[in-house]
């Protein structure tokens, strides 16, 4: 082997060591990253403040007042067949199911 | 009548016939060349967005050769011979391309562009869900520059050119133009042609030499499946901005590299869609455009025919072949360190040349079992090349500048 071909093996090792060292540490590097910014990602979060929630009564001179005053506030002649707790979330739902059932009326 | 001499009108027939046979044949051998890229481009052999303007720019630039003045031959597309300000700036008002050439070549700033485009289209999320691996994977993918390297000097080139087409073993078109570029201006066109070449013969060679070196119940391997977290944008945002401002403190000479991909990784994490989209369409395909066209007008028998194009050719398919065989060997250690459950296939994949790699490791595995699926992981492993092709290439830059 020349001298000049022992060179080049010399400095294609010394490279490539290099290289791997580097492509190394950049590895350790992305770790490191991952790591802490998983880590802060993952911080406590504040509990939030309890919400006043309404009191349930389900005794029944409640419900006879509730019924009594729906009673009073519509007009002409209806019947109360249910009387059940409010749903979240449900109001959409409502106001579909009532504009569909409204729209053929055809004795309106 | 007119006296009119055949040779004096056409001009092309007329400079061939007046041309030593080695360039006679050479112009003949290029022409035919150029046809034949453009039809292996077209048939989706050979990689067609580079092949098609690089082969009919090789054909046409050997066909239209004209005298010039003082008896000379050349071309109206671009000298890359011409030095010193006066030649370059008179040689810029004539040839059409010499402003790509002078302005984008000489400078590297073509191959920063096409980075920038590379990089909005590399997800980082990929190599930061699993480093060691794809790094080590890619650390074994430079096997071919290692070993290139010192065989180009066997085989007389100046350790600089050898060097530049060790690069090729990176398999990273726009690393091998810019390191030749830097270390052997003087070949630097038949180094990053023969480069090209190759990469675009990856496709279609790579998989046999899969086939070869991987048997059939390993490349079915299914990989396990792994509970990973998402990586989020903001995370590939650190890492780019770490690696870019780290890795251009270590290499300066390869910063304006650096650069270039991380900051396209970036416009691709920060959401900044007009300028990923300019980047990722127009500039990256523009720069490939003119890239090919350019390389293909370079590529003038007159300049390309170099006794040395030979070694290069040989040094081209040695550098690529070690590194598949070098990612295949880390693929196998791997398997074995995980207790058979690593699929070796996906070393294949870190020999860079992003994405093309990492789909024929894909399309090798499900040939052999539908249900494996390794695109994530051969991704990450090609992504991976591309960072340690860059670190290899900007560290033999900085030992030979000066040799």
């Amino acid at each position: 082997m020349d001298e000049m071909t022992l060179i080049a093996v010399k400095t294609s090792a010394t490279a490539f060591g290099l290289m791997a060292v580097i492509a190394a540490l950049c590895a350790g590097l992305i770790r490191v990253i991952v790591t802490v910014l998983a880590r802060s990602s993952r911080a406590p979060v504040r509990e939030a403040p309890a919400l006043a929630m309404p009191v349930r009564d389900d005794r029944a001179e409640v419900a006879a007042v509730i019924a009594a005053a729906v009673h009073a506030a519509l007009p002409g002649r209806h019947r109360i067949i249910h009387l059940g707790e409010a749903t979240n979330g449900q109001d959409w739902t409502r106001e579909s199911r009532t504009r569909l059932h409204t729209s053929h009326a055809p004795r309106r | 009548m007119l006296d009119i001499s055949f040779l004096d009108l056409f001009q092309g027939i007329a400079t061939l016939l007046a041309s030593e046979p080695h360039i006679l044949v050479g112009r003949l051998f290029l022409i035919a060349l150029g046809i034949t890229l453009i039809y292996l481009g077209h048939k989706g052999v050979l990689e067609a967005l580079l092949m098609v303007p690089m082969g009919l720019g090789m054909a046409t630039v050997n066909a239209g050769v004209l005298f010039l003045q003082d008896g000379k031959t050349g071309t109206l597309f671009l000298d890359p011979l011409a030095s010193g300000t006066e030649a370059v700036v008179t040689v810029l008002q004539i040839d059409w391309l010499q402003p790509i050439y002078t302005l984008m070549f000489s400078n590297g700033l073509i191959a920063c562009l096409v980075f920038l485009g590379i990089g909005t289209l590399l997800d980082v999320g990929y190599v930061m869900q699993r480093p060691l691996r794809s790094m080590f994977l890619a650390v074994c993918a430079e096997l071919g520059t290692l070993i290139t390297l010192p065989i180009g000097v066997m085989l007389g080139l100046p350790i600089r050119e050898a060097a530049a087409a060790a690069t090729i073993g990176g398999a990273d078109g726009p690393m091998v133009l810019f390191a030749s570029l830097i270390l052997a201006p003087e070949i630097f066109v038949a180094i990053t042609v023969v480069g090209y070449l190759y990469l675009g013969l990856t496709y279609g060679g790579y998989p046999y030499l899969v086939k070869a070196l991987v048997p059939k119940r390993l490349r079915a391997i299914q990989m396990p499946t792994e509970k990973l977290r998402t990586i989020s944008s903001s995370e590939k945002m650190v890492f780019a901005v770490i690696a870019c401002i780290l890795f251009s403190l270590l290499f300066p000479v390869a910063s304006p590299l650096f650069l270039s991909l991380f900051l396209g990784v970036i416009v691709r994490e920060s959401g900044l869609v007009q300028f990923r989209d300019l980047l990722s369409n127009q500039v990256l395909y523009g720069a490939t455009f003119f890239l090919g066209l350019v390389l293909g007008a370079l590529c003038e028998a007159g300049t390309i025919l170099d006794p040395k194009v030979l070694i290069l050719l040989v040094l081209g398919i040695m550098a690529l072949t070690f590194s598949a065989i070098g990612g295949l060997f880390g693929g196998y250690v791997l398997y074995w360190l995980s207790g058979g459950k690593y699929n070796p296939v996906i070393g294949i994949a870190a020999v860079s040349c992003v994405p093309t790699t990492a789909k024929v490791a894909q399309k090798i595995v499900s040939h052999d079992n539908p249900n494996a699926i390794i695109l994530p992981h051969a991704l990450g492993a090609g992504i991976s090349g591309v960072i340690t092709s860059a670190i290899f290439a900007a560290i033999l830059i900085s030992l030979l500048r000066g040799a």
